[in-house]
């Protein structure tokens, strides 16, 4: 087992199947790791939210405006005082990364822990068994490996090991429900959640793109892979959204705009104001 | 603001990237080779296709059309797999595979010609699972077990005759003794099942799931779980005869030969090969391995030939006496396979070796190597 096994997937895979071994329902098992996860990470979305406001702050300030209108011409050295600005500001661009670096192996982690839980075929069968803690079995018998397995994998009629289709009665034909969600819902945490891109056109191209790609990389992950994936993938939009929306940094007005031209966008006003 | 959203496109660049590595069951790199010898010919069934290799020299099946020479492999255009099981064959010179890709819906069960690989009838769109186990052919009637827990039942021509439904996963080959059907279950359970209506004779329930096949010998079913049990269970009534349990788990068939037992076991990365009394399930011997075992030995004439995950091919023989061994650089899952006086090993996604043979001495005679297509 390597480094990335023994640190990130085995833990994350033996908690979830803790939980399912005491709910004993393998798609809620996934719904509560996913929230439970999403909670684990709230603060680091925090400061990443925090981090993005700083940032619009910077760039809508009256000093950042003059600067622009004095380099106009000149995209290297209206960089170049950008960052001098930055930096005068005590504000660190790359600190709004960092969060997202840290979640990266996290969604990363989660996603093959379900996979590897799922085990659909002998070799995963035997993964399963090695990742297993046997220790489990000493704070509940129900968590041993033998009580574990094999996992029951229907949620709602779906198996949860293969990728979800449904036929639909009259029609004849069949369609994959749970991709179309998972793209939606992709869609509607980008588009809600995506803080302003201020004045700059290549950020709110670029942010626009995102709104457009995210859902379809997303969806067609869904279409392919297993439907356990797809669970996770519309809890965690979902649950995004929720959190997102605690924090007042929800704007729905946001939902069917598109902008790809510059200028300031009635959505990052929307959120000015809120401010 | 530039720099955050290129390194966000960035992150969902490669989020998709791994994402992509790491899912779908990474089913190309999960490929369990089936293996059949039948007369002088060995059918493997690994990754995309099933190969006919000829035993005398390890050579593909191939044809020839004009000036033109093209290996004959089931399917043609390698579409329809993974295969995992052990293709079965018919009286009437059918082959029987099951598809284990899980992202075809349809989950095909093909039937070819088996001198050239024409296909016959395809069973597709009512199984709800992939097929990872072979069939039994029992007076000409087809008997396959799906990943949906059916064990369904064809005549020749690919008509579903009946199905019987265990709890859960049916993963092994089933076997009978000309009266029942034996079938192990992930769900716990052994099932013998009538072969003429499919109905359920009994149902013993045992303390782990059983990726393994039964061994029939003289009214007894010999099993192990992945829990580590090894069980005797008589096959008139399902009783439990004896039953004894080792740390570790046990992937493979409980090979019977004589009045002894002989298994492989696997605890996390170590391994070991026992032999046990037939009757009480007391030990002979045990071995260890020196690698994770997760194939059951053969058992040929007086040698005990195993394969460790590490690639180690060992014989003993029968009483634990070290005879020979050879590496592969490979993981070896499958159980060697006796063809006459060779000893033919699988190894586990070697493309430019997919199955070597031996001699009993442990020399090398040929590997197979595909035609390049």
């Amino acid at each position: 087992m390597n480094f990335w096994d023994l640190l990130v997937v085995q833990p994350m895979t033996n908690i979830l199947l803790s939980i399912y071994g005491v709910v004993g329902n393998f798609g809620i098992a996934i719904i509560l790791f996913t929230i439970l996860i999403r909670l684990a990470t709230h603060p680091l979305m925090v400061k990443q939210i925090k981090s993005s406001q700083k940032m619009q702050e910077l760039n809508n300030s009256k000093q950042f405006k003059e600067m622009q209108e004095k380099y106009k011409g000149n995209k290297e050295k209206l960089s170049q005082e950008q960052m001098k600005l930055y930096q005068e500001m005590g504000y660190n661009p790359l600190s709004g990364c960092l969060p997202t670096l840290i979640q990266f192996p996290i969604i990363i982690g989660l996603y093959q822990s379900i996979t590897r839980a799922l085990a659909a075929t002998p070799l995963a069968m035997l993964t399963l068994t090695r990742t297993i803690y046997p220790w489990l079995e000493n704070i509940m018998p129900r968590l041993s490996l033998t009580s574990l397995i094999p996992i029951d994998n229907y949620f709602l009629g779906m198996n949860l090991s293969q990728p979800e289709w449904t036929t639909l009665p009259i029609l004849g034909i069949s369609i994959p429900i749970l991709a179309i969600i998972v793209a939606l819902t992709t869609y509607v945490q980008t588009k809600v959640t995506t803080p302003p891109t201020g004045t700059d056109p290549q950020a709110k191209q670029m942010s626009n793109m995102m709104a457009i790609y995210m859902p379809l990389l997303l969806g067609y992950f869904a279409i392919n892979f297993a439907s356990g994936l797809a669970v996770y993938f519309i809890v965690s939009n979902v649950f995004g959204i929720v959190q997102y929306a605690m924090m007042g940094k929800v704007d729905w007005s946001n939902l069917f705009k598109f902008s790809f031209g510059s200028g300031t966008s009635s959505s990052s006003k929307a959120i000015t104001k809120k401010k | 603001m530039k720099i955050k959203t290129i390194f966000l496109l960035a992150v969902i660049l490669m989020l998709g990237g791994l994402l992509s590595a790491c899912g779908n069951q990474s089913l190309a790199s999960t490929d369990w080779p089936g293996l059949t010898v039948k007369d002088d010919m060995a059918y493997l069934a690994a990754g995309t296709y099933v190969y006919a290799i000829n035993l005398a020299n390890g050579q593909e099946l191939t044809i020839t059309q004009g000036s033109e020479t093209t290996a004959v492999r089931f399917p043609t255009d390698g579409k329809g797999g993974p295969f995992y099981g052990d293709p079965a064959f018919t009286s009437d010179g059918q082959m029987i595979i099951g598809s284990a890709n899980i992202n075809d819906r349809k989950h095909p069960l093909f039937s070819a010609n088996a001198d050239d690989f024409t296909p016959k009838w395809v069973f597709q769109e009512q199984a709800k699972d992939i097929w990872l186990a072979g069939a039994l052919i029992l007076d000409d009637v087809i008997y396959m077990p799906n990943s949906d827990g059916g064990l369904y039942a064809f005549d020749l021509n690919g008509n579903i005759k009946g199905k019987f439904v265990a709890e859960h996963a049916l993963w092994s080959n089933p076997v009978t003794d000309g009266k029942a059907i034996y079938v192990s279950s992930m769900d716990h359970s052994v099932y013998a099942v009538d072969p003429d209506n499919l109905n359920q004779i009994w149902k013993t329930e045992l303390d782990a799931s059983i990726t393994a096949s039964p061994t029939e010998v003289d009214g007894r079913l010999y099993i192990g779980t992945i829990g580590g049990t090894v069980y005797a269970i008589d096959t008139e009534t399902g009783n439990i005869l004896w039953q004894k349990n080792f740390k570790g788990g046990i992937f493979d068939r409980v090979v019977a030969s004589g009045d002894r037992l002989y298994f492989g076991m696997l605890s996390q990365d170590t391994g070991t090969i026992y032999s046990l009394n037939t009757e009480d399930g007391t030990v002979v011997w045990s071995y260890d391995a020196g690698g994770a075992v997760i194939a059951s030995p053969l058992v040929k004439d007086d040698l005990v030939v195993f394969v460790t995950e590490t690639g180690t091919v060992r014989a003993l023989d029968r009483d634990a006496k070290p005879l020979w061994m050879q590496t592969i650089d490979a993981k070896l899952y499958s159980t060697p396979v006796a063809a006459g006086d060779l000893i033919l090993v699988a190894p586990m996604g070697k493309q430019d070796m997919m199955l070597v043979a031996y001699d009993t001495t442990g020399a090398l005679k040929w590997i197979f190597t595909p035609v390049k297509k």
